[in-house]
């Protein structure tokens, strides 16, 4: 069957390249600092307005139970309701999260491992696994762990999360971190990042070299879009 | 620390270019190579002190690509998209017939195609970045050039003379 040479693929690109580079309108990085700027506001405002929620809902309880206990003195002004303003995404409930994880490991098959079924059927075992919810931003945990006979030293990382935002996932190869060391010292200069979007149920992949006596880390950040919303389930299998 | 402005006009175009030949949408790619480097900005103090924090930004934009990809064809074709991108304001009929070719191949034959022969990445890497052996990429490769030339003729491209 006949097909594109090396050399008249890459001309084909080529020309593709030469042909649009002109068309490119880069918005420019002063449009990516405005748009940063205005995600780093509106996280803030949503904390905020969370926080003015609460007050404004507890003030509203202090007022009620003031109203059955104490009759508003005569003359005082009667109170009113303002519009209250447009609420936030709604976060789930514990349940709703829980189950949320509890899809992500069934996704990645971390809710029943079976090693031994594994082999048989040709599959990598699996070496460890993680699953948690996004109850903060920032970074939430690390794990580690390898196989004690995985010759090759190389492994992949698998990952999906469920629900809303992102997750960024940071993992690298690295020997054993040493007792009372600070995790956040822990991620070697070459550590990678794997941006998971927690909107659709893909599983996402990653390779890691980590012979022995090495361990794989890995650790999860969430976006403020995903706290609340979101759950995911890792595993760490044989390559 | 690397200046973010020098960084952003040094790879924005290229990567959108790449990004494109991939999603087959130009103002889609070019949304998605922005979103990287805003991403990127977020992070810069430390980003920038990776080797290659370029190597960071693609990552990110193919991932959201591949992302953003999965949810547009559920919603629309790819070739009513091709039909609305207006002539004028687009590469030629070769390269339009070009993308057309390149959006009939599954999407993993895709990606490593624009990655292997526009974004100029090695074999490994791409293998690494898809979590596959380097024998499977190549076949992508073989499999993806095959597909091409089904869709274009072999004699039309002109190969530079060295």
């Amino acid at each position: 069957m006949p097909e594109l040479t090396e050399e008249q693929t890459r001309a084909a690109l080529a020309g593709l390249r030469a042909e649009t580079l002109p068309l490119i309108q880069p918005p420019g990085s002063a449009a990516a600092a405005r748009t940063v700027r205005r995600r780093r506001r509106t996280g803030v405002a949503t904390v905020a307005l969370g926080v003015v929620s609460a007050i404004a809902a507890g003030a509203f309880v202090v007022q009620i139970a003031g109203r059955t206990s104490q009759p508003p003195p005569p003359g005082a002004a009667t109170p009113s309701l303002s519009p209250s303003p447009a609420p936030a995404p709604p976060r789930l409930s514990d349940e709703e999260l829980k189950r949320l994880e509890a899809r992500a490991k069934t996704a990645l098959g971390l809710d029943n491992v079976d090693n031994r079924r594994r082999r048989a059927e040709g599959k990598p075992p699996i070496v460890w696994g993680t699953s948690g919810i996004a109850r903060r931003a920032g970074r939430v945990g690390m794990s580690g762990g390898s196989s004690s006979v995985n010759e090759s030293g190389v492994y992949v990382i698998e990952i999906v999360c469920l629900g809303a935002g992102s997750l960024m996932l940071r993992y690298w190869g690295g020997p054993q971190r040493r007792a009372g060391r600070s995790p956040d010292a822990m991620p070697p200069a070459d550590a990678r990042d794997l941006f998971v979007p927690c909107g659709a149920p893909t599983v996402m992949t990653a390779r890691v070299l980590a012979p022995q006596p090495n361990l794989v880390y890995a650790s999860e950040e969430f976006d403020e879009a995903a706290v609340g919303r979101a759950a995911f389930a890792l595993l760490v299998r044989e390559a | 620390m690397r200046d973010f402005d020098e960084f952003y006009a040094a790879h924005y175009a290229d990567l959108a270019v790449q990004v494109y030949a991939y999603f087959g949408d130009r103002h889609e790619a070019q949304d998605v190579v922005q979103d990287a480097f805003c991403r990127a900005l977020a992070g810069w103090a430390r980003i920038s002190a990776y080797d290659d924090p370029h190597q960071w930004v693609r990552r990110v934009a193919w991932n959201l690509a591949t992302s953003r990809w999965r949810r547009i064809r559920t919603a629309r074709a790819f070739q009513s998209r091709q039909r609305g991108e207006p002539i004028a304001d687009g590469p030629g009929p070769d390269r339009v017939a070009l993308i057309d070719a390149l959006a009939t191949l599954p999407a993993k034959h895709r990606r490593a195609i624009v990655l292997h022969y526009l974004a100029d990445l090695p074999v490994a890497e791409i293998a690494d970045r898809e979590g596959v052996p380097e024998a499977t990429v190549r076949s992508w490769l073989h499999r993806g050039r095959t597909s091409l030339a089904v869709r274009l003729d072999p004699t039309d491209l002109e190969v530079p003379r060295a």
